[in-house]
């Protein structure tokens, strides 16, 4: 690097001068988990989306805002149009165009060794994108998609020009196009050559440990983010991520444990930001009559078929004791499937907490002699995740179910859960994808064509909840659509295919003299940072 | 010191005790190990609260400092971990699990392996070739792997974790005992009883097995020892004892979390614990094997 | 000699195949990589599709055969999660780790040896009491906590050394290696001293032990009867004779230290083979367990069959046939 790296710095420095608005700061970031390429289409992980993030833009951005487009309408039942910024450069100096955008769409559409990418599946209703000009491109779908501007939020914007395409590119589903070998492989990402984005960022190196450094583009269309130069190191440990910021080896770490931000209290040199998170976490229940993997009762009957039963086990949990004590108050009690505060989400009264009821009602589904459960939850997935798991399992044990508490590694817990070994399992679901996500996906009865039920294993399956979501999933005005999620939403609470637990919060911690002002999906990025 | 007055002084000393005497250091392992051990016997009648009965646990009781009150007014003399779990009850519960841990592991390990090494030592050729080479691979075998693989197919519980840890002991007793065992061979009264008529099964128990075992019976303590460490790993790395019932292992490793905070106790306790067990049991280890070693011995 | 290891490596050749059917079928039972790389909305097709696509459709004897077809032709396959070939991400890697084993191993000869020779030397010092304790002791403490109470020492409360991860590195010989400038051994040394406190101790232990045997062989005896001077006794009698089982016992350790570093590695971030390997189990990344595995294997024969070797020279009287 030496030279290079130096005359970068110089120019970087140079430039910060004349722009008088950036010193020439490194800022030294810390991940949680480490991002698994540079390449941003076939991972869906929040690291590899936020590493992504400094470099590639999206048409709209996470927080429902236009990026690069700068609009968007129904055209019809099956078309939406968007209005792309103009002005705006790839980091070649290419201009960005409707072309790119089509380019972009058919990456995605296209399996490379057969694996989907992030929103493949989810962008499978589109039947073509058409450049209209330069500046304005259309999605036609098979049905009304509503949904299609949350998916878009994952569709990261390549260079056309850059990947060597010259003329017009003519969209199909399956993402050939006609110019397959014109696609970028994971190593050119990585390597950094085929990493052209429009965003304010570009690549110095990235290596396969999931460590990055990257140099501002001094040529970004919005506004210039204060630190030149990022460096991105991943620190799966906890212990060692926070020990790494008060050792100043880092100025930002995400994700510090509740525990640790105590320290981060006492020390004025340090300082946190903590915003609401998207994430539900939540026990999804097999409600399934013919009896649920792992859970036995007595007289050979299916518990939790019965929603009393399903109750009882709601009732019978502390929430607010879990947010207050596990999570020091970093946690908001959760009392449906998808964060109250979430925009367009319908908002249910608090689920009640009260021991003796849920004995009561235990009993009168017939098992005052309770029953046994195994509950599943993935070791190393969700932030106190193991703690939150002991809690429930004082609270049924208390309750008088007899549980089983099985915590395995996330490989594992997916493999049996896929397999269907599961009948009480604990999960989390919250990626920016509108409030229906998680019921949409975890209790609708599946159905590929509307994107319902990829992830059902409840075994859900209520007339009233199915007809608000298969209403939904082609519902394109939004006031009607935020109405048929709270009819289903409603549905669902009342029914408990699942239990819901709290809506996790997104925690940074930095030293002191910087301003971080997060966003609810949790990502990471140096744009968000800047100093006092 | 010379070895002679050492063995010519009073008689009435046990024979075991011998080689403590004079070595203070060892005799405070001795008393270390009694203790421990004691403690972990007796932990369901000393222990203040069942740390493994869920229903007696409470969130709300969780990350009391040492000499808090908890919330059914009994003092908490070690603090509490997040979960409410009191320390000094969890430490006396998690030394059980760690020492049946460990020694079971060491016993079946122990005893496949003296076994499957006399095996290889009487049989020689094939049998013996493949042996040694499953030894070659358990050695070699990621232990992270072997219990993961146990706790995907079975799910956590001690038993999986005293499986994969006696997986890879075994190995190292049948190479240890085949070594011993092929010198052994060599010598003269082993022929002379070969040319006596005594079959093989006697051969290797009434004349491999007390040469071949001295050296694995002097090495368990340490064994024993390694397998409390190796055990409090696989903990660490998520694959070891259900969370429920903590070993010491798992303790240390969930309190790791707490130690930058001040939260000392949650991690501390155990942690010294664990180790002030394990040194125990090495003190006595090495002084067992400087005694059996017959250079230092002569000249002790 | 030729004979005994043309025999040792034909037995090693069915010892990597049954290694590598071990850990197929482990990986086989642990986890299923489609369930773990497929989204969470993905259809059923996506899951075929990408099953098919790396072959996961097959029966696993198929996939067995056709892995280890492979591997007859030099390719090792790609990782399902970095979708990169694997040896590159193993021999990317290795030289973190080499790097960080050979500073520990050099801490630990540099020490151990010393203080070992020491302790045979005075066997009633209190120095060496004070050394024996240390090394019981170091020998106590499970390697992760060792590990996390250093940071807190070091980084955290002392704030005199990185917590984690490496260092700038600098070009050597084509590897990227951070030993040789001052930033990178500062972020090496927390990590290498974690592995070297087990070494130091075991070294220590090995070097009294045959110290105290040497000085009591006849010859010794002989040499120190005739007069030769202890620097002289030490420099060639002792030490050419206790570095027998100290080589050979290091070289095991060796191996082992760079093939399974992972509880170091991992808590210090360390971007080495041993994370890589951990990483990789816990990911259901296949491929490159099972790549990293046979290598290893590999790598421990061939260890194994140099020390036997350097035992032969070392010591005249042994003679391979």
């Amino acid at each position: 690097m030496g030279k290079s790296f130096l005359a970068a710095l110089l120019l970087a420095s140079c430039s910060a001068f004349a722009a008088g608005t950036a010193n020439a700061e490194t800022l030294r970031m810390a991940y949680g988990t480490a991002p698994v390429s540079a390449d941003p289409y076939p991972y869906s992980d929040t690291q590899t989306g936020s590493l992504s993030e400094h470099v590639f833009e999206m048409l709209v951005g996470l927080d429902d805002t236009p990026l690069l487009a700068t609009g968007w309408a129904w055209e019809s039942d099956n078309a939406i149009v968007f209005n792309l910024r103009e002005g705006v450069n790839f980091s070649s100096g290419a201009p960005f165009t409707a072309r790119d955008v089509v380019y972009s769409m058919c990456r995605m559409m296209y399996r490379v060794d057969g694996r989907a990418n992030v929103v493949t599946s989810a962008l499978g209703p589109v039947t073509d994108v058409v450049a209209i000009d330069d500046h304005t491109v259309r999605f036609e779908t098979t049905a009304p998609y509503p949904i299609i501007t949350q998916k878009l939020k994952f569709l990261k914007i390549l260079s056309a020009e850059a990947a060597g395409i010259a003329g017009d590119i003519t969209f199909d589903r399956d993402g050939d196009c006609g110019i397959v070998d014109s696609y970028p492989s994971q190593a050119d990402f990585d390597t950094g050559s085929a990493a052209i984005g429009t965003g304010p960022y570009i690549y110095e190196s990235f290596q396969a440990t999931g460590d990055a450094n990257l140099l501002r583009n001094d040529n970004y269309w919005g506004e210039l983010p204060e630190w030149d130069r990022v460096e991105i190191r991943s620190v799966p440990n906890n212990g060692a991520r926070i020990a790494g910021l008060l050792a100043g080896d880092y100025d930002v770490v995400e994700r510090p444990s509740a525990e640790d931000l105590q320290v981060i209290e006492r020390d004025p040199n340090f300082a946190y930001s903590t915003v609401p998170g998207l994430q539900t976490i939540f026990i999804v229940l097999d409600t399934n009559a013919d009896g649920a993997a792992g859970v036995t009762a007595a007289d050979g009957s299916a518990p939790l078929a019965d929603v009393r039963v399903r109750q009882a086990l709601s009732m019978a949990i502390d929430r607010q004791a879990i947010t207050e004590r596990l999570f020091a108050g970093n946690a908001t009690v959760a009392n449906q499937f998808a964060p109250s505060y979430m925009p367009g989400a319908p908002k249910m009264p608090d689920l009640a907490t009260d021991l003796d009821a849920a004995k009561a009602l235990l009993a009168e589904a017939g098992y005052a002699d309770g029953f046994e459960l195994e509950l599943n939850v993935p070791a190393d997935r969700y932030t106190n995740g193991q703690l939150v798991a002991q809690a429930i399992t004082q609270y049924w044990t208390r309750l008088g179910v007899k549980v089983i508490l099985r915590t395995e590694p996330w490989s594992v817990f997916q493999t049996r859960r896929t397999e269907g070994q599961m009948g009480v399992f604990m999960y989390g679901w919250g990626h920016p994808q509108g409030a229906a996500q998680l019921i949409s996906g975890a209790f609708a009865q599946r159905n590929d064509d509307l994107g319902l039920g990829a992830a059902n294993y409840s075994s859900y399956d209520n007339p009233v909840f199915e007809d608000a979501m298969q209403a939904w999933a082609v519902e394109v005005d939004p006031a009607r659509s935020n109405e048929l999620v709270a009819q289903a939403m409603a549905q669902a609470v009342a029914d408990l295919p699942g239990i819901p637990l709290y809506y996790n919060h997104e925690l940074w911690a930095h030293r002191a003299g910087l301003q971080l002002v997060g966003g609810a999906e949790g990502r990471t990025v140096a744009m968000m940072v800047k100093s006092n | 010191m010379s070895a002679i007055k050492r063995l010519s002084g009073p008689s009435r000393i046990d024979p075991f005790l011998v080689p403590f005497r004079h070595y203070p250091a060892a005799i405070a392992g001795l008393v270390g190990i009694c203790v421990f051990t004691l403690a972990a016997i007796l932990a369901p009648l000393i222990a203040p609260q069942n740390p493994f009965d869920q229903g007696q646990l409470d969130i709300m009781n969780g990350l009391l400092p040492p000499m808090s009150e908890m919330m059914d007014g009994s003092v908490s003399l070690l603090g509490t971990d997040a979960v409410g779990r009191d320390i000094l009850s969890a430490v006396l519960y998690g030394m059980r699990t760690s020492l049946l841990v460990a020694i079971v592991a060491v016993s079946i390990g122990m005893v496949v392996g003296v076994v499957l090494g006399l095996v290889a030592v009487m049989r020689g050729g094939w049998v013996d070739a493949v042996i040694m080479r499953a030894v070659d691979l358990t050695v070699s075998f990621p232990g992270v792997l072997l219990a993961l693989m146990l706790l995907a197919v079975f799910g956590s519980g001690v038993d999986k974790v005293i499986l994969a840890l006696a997986i890879g002991i075994w190995a190292q007793n049948a190479r240890m005992v085949r070594a011993v065992g092929l010198s052994e061979m060599k010598k003269d009264y082993i022929a002379a009883a070969r040319i006596g008529g005594l079959g093989d099964l006697r051969i290797m128990f009434h004349f491999l097995l007390p040469n071949a075992i001295s050296p694995v019976l002097v090495l368990m303590p340490m064994a024993i020892s390694g397998a409390i460490v190796a055990e409090a790993t696989l903990s660490f790395l998520g694959v070891g004892v259900p969370i429920t019932e903590p070993s010491l292992g798992l303790l240390i490793s969930n309190g790791n979390d707490y130690l930058l905070s001040g939260r000392w106790w949650i991690s501390v306790v155990p942690g010294l614990v664990l180790v002030l067990m394990v040194l125990s049991i090495n003190v006595v280890a090495d002084r067992l094997r400087d005694h059996a070693n017959p250079y230092l011995q002569a000249r002790g | 000699m030729i004979n005994f290891v043309l025999r040792r490596l034909g037995q090693s050749a069915i010892l990597l195949v049954i290694m590598s059917l071990l850990v197929f079928v482990g990986m086989y039972v642990v986890s299923d990589p489609v369930a773990v790389m497929a989204g969470e909305d993905a259809t059923a097709a996506d899951r075929a599709a990408l099953a098919a696509a790396y072959g996961l459709d097959q029966p696993l004897p198929v996939q067995y055969l056709t892995f280890l077809a492979n591997i007859v032709q030099g390719d090792f396959g790609t990782s399902f999660v970095y979708g990169r070939p694997v040896l590159d991400l193993i021999f990317e890697r290795l030289p973190a780790t080499l790097e960080v084993v050979f500073l520990a191993m050099v801490l630990g000869l540099a020490f151990g040896i010393p203080m070992g020779i020491f302790s045979g030397l005075n066997r009633r010092k209190p120095a060496t009491r004070l050394i024996s304790m240390i090394t019981t002791i170091g020998y106590s403490i499970p390697n992760f906590w060792q590990a996390l109470l250093f940071i807190l020492v070091f980084a955290v409360w002392l704030r005199v050394l990185p917590a984690t991860g490496r260092g700038p590195t600098t070009d050597f010989l084509g590897l990227q290696l951070s030993l040789f400038n001052a930033e990178g051994l500062r972020y090496m040394l927390l990590p290498a001293a974690n592995l070297a406190v087990a070494l130091i101790c075991m070294q220590t232990r090995l070097a009294r032990s045959g110290t105290q045997e040497v000085m009591y062989q006849d010859y010794m005896m002989f040499a120190r009867a005739k007069g030769i001077a202890p620097r002289r006794l030490i420099g060639r009698h002792l030490l050419r004779n206790i570095l027998i089982p100290i080589v050979t016992i290091t070289a095991l350790e060796l191996g082992t230290l760079i093939a399974f570093s992972t509880v170091t590695e991992t808590v210090f971030s360390w971007p080495g083979i041993g994370k890589l390997l951990l990483d990789s189990i816990y990911r259901s990344d296949r491929p490159v367990v099972v790549a990293y595995m046979i290598l290893i294997t590999l790598m421990f024969v061939l260890i194994n069959l140099a020390a036997d070797i350097i035992y032969a020279v070392l010591d005249p009287r042994i003679r391979y046939s």
